[in-house]
C-alpha cells in the first residue's frame, strides 16, 4: 500500500483483504469520514502503512456495496457535509471472522520463520 | 440494481463532494501559521494524488460501472471516428464488402446445403427408394405394396410417397406438358402442409372409379387462371380427362409450382402395379439416427423377403432428403465458393487490422499521454476494441443491408442466374442468416481490433512525449508488414483456385460437341401411348411429321432421337466384346453412352460417317452403329459387318462407324468416349396394357429440323406438329446452339464467382500493400533525408523501398502457394483436363501478383526517391 508513481497498476487485488480488514477494524471504534479513516490508519501504524486514496475509496465504496459498512451525510462542526462511514452488524461479524483468520496465519508464520532462525542459531 | 440515471448522478455528486470535503480537510490538518494557504493546497492536492484517476477507479467499484463505462468509450469512439471520416468510410466499406458478400452467400448455401426441409419436423425426412438387395442399386420405383407394408413396420413414423407423372393439359389454351407428381392421400397431413386455397388431399380421394381431383400448382394457378379462386371447382383437362380442381399448393411445395398433384390412395390399388414409380418420404421416430434406421430397415426386408417374396425385393435405402434436388457437382461448387468468399472476409479483416495499426501509430503520443496519466494498459486495450467494435458494427450492418439487396437481386433474377433449382426455396434473410452474420462480426471484430489494440497499448512513454516520433514505429512495422504477407498469401490461394477453374472452363469450351449445332432446332415431343399405342403408330406420326417439315422452304432435314448429346443420352453398363477370333473385350464393365435414333439424324446433325452407312428403313433390331474409339478398340481392321454385344445382351451387327461425338454423364465431368447408335423402329419403350384412366405413359423423342433460318424453323416446328395433332403439346423448342452452350452455364457461374472474389482479394490486398509501404515511407522521411545526405543515390533508394515491398509480396507468395497447393485437391471433382497442381496455374498467378506488388509500391518509391534532405530533416 506504499505511494506507487504515477500508473495506478492497483495492488489491490494482492492486498485486498488486509485493506478491508484495517478499514472495518478503524470503524470499529465509530464512524468515520475517508480523511479521518486514512490518518487512523496512518498514525495507528506508527505512520509505517500510508494507504493512498487509489485504494481507500475504491476500497470503501465496495465494502458498502457488500453491505459490511454503511455511509451517511453528516454535518461536520463548521457546517460542511461530509460522508461518514459506519460499521454495520454484517460487518461487525465479518471483522471478527477475518480477524481470527488474520492471526491464524500470522501465527502460522511466525511459527516457521521461529523455528528457522532456532535452525541457523 | 436497476440502472437508473438520477442515482448515477447523484453517485456522481456525492463522489465529488466526498473527495472536496477529504482535500478541505487534508489541507486544514497542514495548515499551520505562517505558511502559505496556496502551499497548504497545493501539498494537500499533491498527497490525495490524481483526482480523476481515483475517481476512476472508485466508479469502478458501483453496480453497473462496466455499462458506464462501456457508454464512455462508445462516446468517444463516435468522436474519434468522426473526427478521421476517410479512414472510418474506408475501414466500413471494407468490413461492409466483407461480410456483405459472406452472409449473402450464406443464406444461399445455407437455404440449398444445411437447412432441414420446411416441413413438419423437417429434419427427420428421408428420401425413400426399393432397392434390389441390401446395399443393392434402386431408384424411384415403389408401388403401393410395398409401401403399406413398410407403414405396417416400426421403421418409420409415418410413410408416404409420391411418383413423377406426365399430364398434357388440353382444352382451352395451349396445349402443354405438366411435370406432375401422383401423391398418396396421407402426404399432405405427415409434411404438415396446408394448401394455398381450397383443401388438401383426404382419405376419400385417389380410389378408383372416383371423380378425379387435382390440386394446381402454384405457378400453374396463376398462369391459368390468374390467381382467382374461381379456379377452385373448375376443371383442367389432363391427359384427355376433365379434373376437379380442388386446392392450389403454396409456393415452392416439392418443387413443383409448375405441375399438379393428383392423389393416389394406397389402399385400394395394393396390389395393382400399374403405379409403381414412386419415391418414398419418411419420418423417423425421434431419436433415430438415419443409419440406425438404414440397419433396422435392413434386419425387416430379410425377413419380409422370406415371407412374402416381391419381384423386386422389399429391401429400402434411405437417403437424405436434400439430395432429391441437388446434384454432386452443385454440392460441390456451393462449398467452395463459401470458403472462398470467406477468405476474402479474412482478407479484408487484416487490411481493416492494417488501417488500426497505423492509426495506433499516429495516436502514439495520445497514448503515451494517457499512459502517464495513470490509464492501466487493460483500460487502453478496451478501448481500442470498443472503438474497432464500433467501426465493426457499423460496417456489419451495411454488410447486412447490402445482402439483402443482393439476395432479393438474385431470386429476381434467378432463372438466369442459377443452375440450382432455387426456385424451390424461399430465400430470405432470417434469423439463422443473422446470426451467422452476428458471428461473422464478431471474428471480425476480433480478429480486426486485437492486435492494434495491444499494440498501440503499450507505447514507448518517452518516445511518445518527445518531439520526434523516431524509430518507434519500427514494431508497428513489422506488424503491418506480418499483416501484408498473410493478406497476399490467402489472395494466392483465392487466385490459384481462381485460375484452375478458368482453365478449367476454357477446356470446357474448347471441346468439340463432335456434331454442328448451328442451324439446329430441337424440340421435345411427347406420344401418349393411349392415342399412339403401337410403334407404328408412332412410327406414322413422325413421317408425316417430317413430310410436312420437309415441304416447308428452307427445312434441309429432320431427325428424331430418344435425347441429345451431350449429357440427354442413354447409358449401358456391361462389358462389350466383339466377335472376332480370338474375342477381344472392352472391360471391366464400362459405361457406354448412345442415342436410338430416327429419321436422317446423322445428317441433321452433322455426325460424319467414317466407314459404313447410315441406317436406312430397311434396318432390323440388330442394327448398330458404333462411333470411332470403339470401333478402334475391338477391331484394328473394318469393323463393318462385325458383331458386338453388351453383357449377356443380344448380338447386333455394325453397319457403320460414327465420329466421336461429345457425350457425358449428367451433371458431371465424366465422359463417355464409347458410344453406339440403335435404329429407332426396334428399341420401344415396353407398354402397360391396361392403366387407370389418367394414368398416361408417353413415348418421348428429340425432333431435330436443319434449316437455312433456325429461329423460324423453331416456329414452324411447333406449327407443323399442331397442324397434325392439335392436342400435342411442344416442349423445351430451342437452338441446338444454345442448348450446348447452356451446358456450360454452371461451370461458367462458378467460375465469374471464383473470378470476382479473386479480383477483390488483389485489389484489397495491393491496397494494403500500397499503405504499408506509403507509411513507411512516411515514417523514414528523416532517415532517407540523413541517407541522401551521406551520398545514397536515386537508385539506392529505390531498391531499398522497392525491395521490402518486394520482399513482403514475395513471402506472401511463397506461403500462399504453399496453402494452395494443400487446399487445391479439394477442387479435384470440379476440374476438367487440368490437374490441381497445375504448373502453369500456381506460376502465372505468382507472377501476376508480383507484378501488380511492384505496381503497388511505384508510387510511393517514387515519393521516396524525391525526398529533399533539406526539407525531411527539417520538418519533424
Amino acid at each position: 500500500m506504499l505511494k506507487k508513481p504515477p500508473s495506478y497498476q492497483n495492488r489491490i487485488e494482492l492486498l485486498q483483504g488486509t485493506l478491508d480488514l484495517l478499514i472495518l477494524q478503524t470503524l470499529l471504534w465509530g464512524p468515520r469520514h475517508g480523511y479521518a479513516i486514512s490518518q487512523a490508519i496512518r498514525t495507528e501504524s506508527g505512520e509505517r502503512l500510508q494507504v493512498d486514496t487509489g485504494s481507500l475509496y475504491p476500497a470503501l465504496h465496495r465494502l458498502e456495496r457488500q453491505g459490511w459498512i454503511k455511509a451517511e451525510w453528516k454535518r461536520s462542526e463548521n457546517k460542511q457535509r461530509t460522508r461518514v462511514y459506519k460499521l454495520t452488524a454484517a460487518g461487525k461479524r465479518q471483522l471478527t471472522s477475518e480477524r481470527s483468520r488474520w492471526e491464524q496465519l500470522a501465527n502460522a508464520v511466525a511459527g516457521i520463520l521461529g523455528k528457522r532462525r532456532e535452525g541457523n542459531a | 440494481m436497476r440502472f437508473d440515471p438520477f442515482r448515477r448522478r447523484r453517485r456522481e455528486s456525492d463522489l465529488d463532494e466526498e473527495i472536496e470535503s477529504h482535500l478541505r480537510m487534508a489541507a486544514e490538518n497542514r495548515a499551520a501559521p505562517g505558511v502559505d494557504p496556496a502551499e497548504v493546497e497545493r501539498a494537500a492536492c499533491r498527497e490525495f494524488g490524481n483526482v480523476a484517476l481515483v475517481k476512476d477507479v472508485t466508479r469502478d467499484m458501483w453496480p453497473g460501472g462496466w455499462l458506464d463505462r462501456l457508454a464512455h468509450d462508445v462516446r468517444f469512439a463516435f468522436r474519434l471516428l468522426h473526427r478521421t471520416r476517410g479512414f472510418t468510410l474506408t475501414a466500413i466499406l471494407t468490413i461492409a464488402l466483407g461480410i456483405g458478400a459472406n452472409t449473402t452467400v450464406f443464406t444461399i448455401v445455407d437455404h440449398v446445403l444445411f437447412r432441414p426441409p420446411p416441413y413438419f419436423a423437417g429434419e427427420r425426412l428421408v428420401q425413400v427408394v426399393g432397392l434390389n438387395g441390401p446395399a443393392g442399386s434402386g431408384g424411384n420405383n415403389l408401388n403401393a405394396h410395398r409401401i403399406l407394408g413398410w407403414q405396417a413396420q416400426d421403421v418409420f413414423e409415418r410413410l408416404e410417397g409420391f411418383g413423377p407423372q406426365q399430364f398434357d393439359v388440353s382444352g382451352d389454351g395451349r396445349p402443354e406438358r405438366l411435370s406432375g407428381y401422383i401423391v398418396t392421400t396421407g402426404l399432405f397431413s405427415m409434411l404438415g402442409v396446408s394448401p394455398e386455397i381450397g383443401r388438401a388431399f383426404g382419405p376419400e380421394d385417389g380410389r378408383p372409379g372416383d371423380e378425379p381431383v387435382v390440386i394446381l400448382g402454384y405457378n400453374v394457378w396463376v398462369r391459368r387462371f390468374g390467381a382467382s379462386p374461381d379456379a377452385i371447382g373448375s376443371r383442367l383437362r389432363l391427359n384427355d380427362e376433365p379434373y376437379r380442381i380442388v386446392g392450389v399448393m403454396p409456393r415452392h411445395f416439392l418443387n413443383r409450382d409448375d405441375g399438379v398433384l393428383v392423389p393416389l390412395d394406397l389402399m385400394s390399388h395394393d396390389g395393382d402395379n400399374a403405379v409403381s414409380n414412386l419415391i418414398g418420404l419418411g419420418r423417423l421416430r425421434e431419436g433415430v439416427t438415419p443409419e440406425a434406421a438404414q440397419e433396422r430397415a435392413d434386419a425387416l426386408a430379410a425377413g419380409l423377403n422370406d415371407l412374402e417374396p416381391q419381384p423386386r425385393s422389399w429391401y429400402l435405402g434411405l437417403r437424405p432428403w436434400k439430395l432429391v434436388f441437388l446434384s454432386d457437382l452443385a454440392h460441390d461448387a456451393l462449398l467452395l465458393v463459401l470458403g472462398a468468399v470467406g477468405f476474402v472476409l479474412l482478407i479484408a479483416c487484416a487490411n481493416v487490422a492494417n488501417l488500426l495499426l497505423s492509426r495506433a501509430v499516429v495516436r502514439e503520443r495520445e497514448m503515451a499521454v494517457r499512459s502517464a496519466l495513470g490509464a492501466s494498459r487493460g483500460r487502453l486495450i478496451r478501448q481500442g476494441l470498443t472503438e474497432c467494435s464500433v467501426l465493426v458494427l457499423a460496417g456489419s450492418a451495411l454488410g447486412v443491408a447490402f445482402a439483402w439487396a443482393g439476395v432479393r437481386v438474385l431470386v429476381a433474377a434467378q432463372p438466369a442466374v442459377t443452375f440450382i433449382d432455387i426456385g424451390g426455396i424461399d430465400l430470405r434473410i432470417d434469423g439463422r442468416v443473422l446470426a451467422f452474420a452476428a458471428l461473422a462480426t464478431a471474428l471480425t471484430a476480433v480478429a480486426c481490433g486485437l492486435v492494434p489494440a495491444l499494440r498501440g497499448s503499450r507505447p514507448n512513454p518517452d518516445a511518445g512525449l518527445r518531439s520526434v516520433a523516431s524509430g518507434t514505429g519500427r514494431s508497428t512495422g513489422r506488424m503491418s508488414g506480418l499483416l501484408v504477407v498473410v493478406e497476399v498469401a490467402f489472395s494466392i490461394v483465392l487466385l490459384v483456385g481462381a485460375a484452375l477453374l478458368i482453365r478449367t472452363f476454357t477446356r470446357l469450351n474448347a471441346i468439340e460437341p463432335g456434331f454442328d449445332p448451328n442451324g439446329v432446332v430441337t424440340a421435345d415431343i411427347g406420344l401418349p401411348t393411349d392415342r399412339y399405342p403401337t410403334p407404328t403408330a408412332r412410327q406414322a406420326f413422325f413421317q408425316e411429321l417430317d413430310g410436312a417439315l420437309l415441304r416447308t422452304p428452307g427445312m434441309f432435314s429432320t431427325a428424331i432421337a430418344t435425347g441429345v448429346p451431350p449429357d440427354e443420352t442413354e447409358i449401358t453398363f456391361g462389358t462389350i466384346e466383339n466377335d472376332s477370333d480370338p474375342i477381344r473385350r472392352i472391360e471391366p464393365d464400362p459405361y457406354t453412352g448412345g442415342l436410338t435414333v430416327g429419321g436422317a439424324f446423322f445428317e441433321t446433325l452433322g455426325i460424319p460417317i467414317v466407314e459404313g452407312r447410315a441406317f436406312t428403313p430397311a434396318d432390323g433390331d440388330d442394327a448398330v452403329i458404333v462411333n470411332q474409339t470403339l470401333a478402334s478398340r475391338l477391331w484394328p481392321g473394318v469393323a463393318i459387318g462385325r458383331r458386338i454385344r453388351v453383357g449377356d445382351g443380344p448380338w447386333w451387327t455394325v453397319v457403320g462407324v460414327a465420329g466421336d461425338v461429345e457425350m457425358r454423364i449428367f451433371a458431371s465431368n465424366d465422359r463417355l468416349t464409347l458410344q453406339k447408335y440403335h435404329p429407332i423402329v426396334t428399341r420401344v419403350t415396353p407398354i402397360r396394357a391396361s392403366l387407370p384412366p389418367g394414368r398416361r405413359t408417353f413415348v418421348n423423342r428429340r425432333v431435330f429440323v436443319r434449316a437455312a433460318d433456325a429461329a423460324v424453323a423453331a416456329r414452324a416446328l411447333e406449327q407443323t406438329v399442331w397442324s397434325i395433332d392439335p392436342a400435342l403439346p411442344v416442349q423445351r423448342t430451342e437452338l441446338l446452339r444454345d442448348r450446348w452452350d447452356r451446358t456450360f452455364a454452371p461451370q461458367r457461374l462458378v467460375v465469374s464467382v471464383m473470378a470476382l472474389f479473386s479480383l477483390v482479394a488483389v485489389v484489397l490486398a495491393a491496397a494494403g500493400l500500397f499503405a504499408v509501404i506509403s507509411h513507411g515511407v512516411a515514417r523514414r522521411t528523416a532517415e532517407i533525408g540523413i541517407r541522401v545526405t551521406l551520398g545514397a543515390t536515386r537508385t539506392d533508394i529505390f531498391r531499398l523501398v522497392m525491395s521490402r515491398g518486394l520482399a513482403l509480396a514475395a513471402f506472401g507468395v511463397v506461403i500462399g502457394l504453399a496453402g494452395a497447393a494443400a487446399v487445391s485437391r479439394t477442387l479435384t471433382a470440379l476440374l476438367y483436363q487440368i490437374g490441381p497442381y497445375d504448373a502453369a496455374s500456381f506460376l502465372g498467378v505468382a507472377g501476376g501478383l508480383l507484378a501488380v506488388a511492384a505496381a503497388a509500391c511505384w508510387l510511393p518509391t517514387r515519393r521516396a526517391m524525391a525526398v529533399d534532405p533539406a526539407t525531411a530533416l527539417r520538418a519533424e
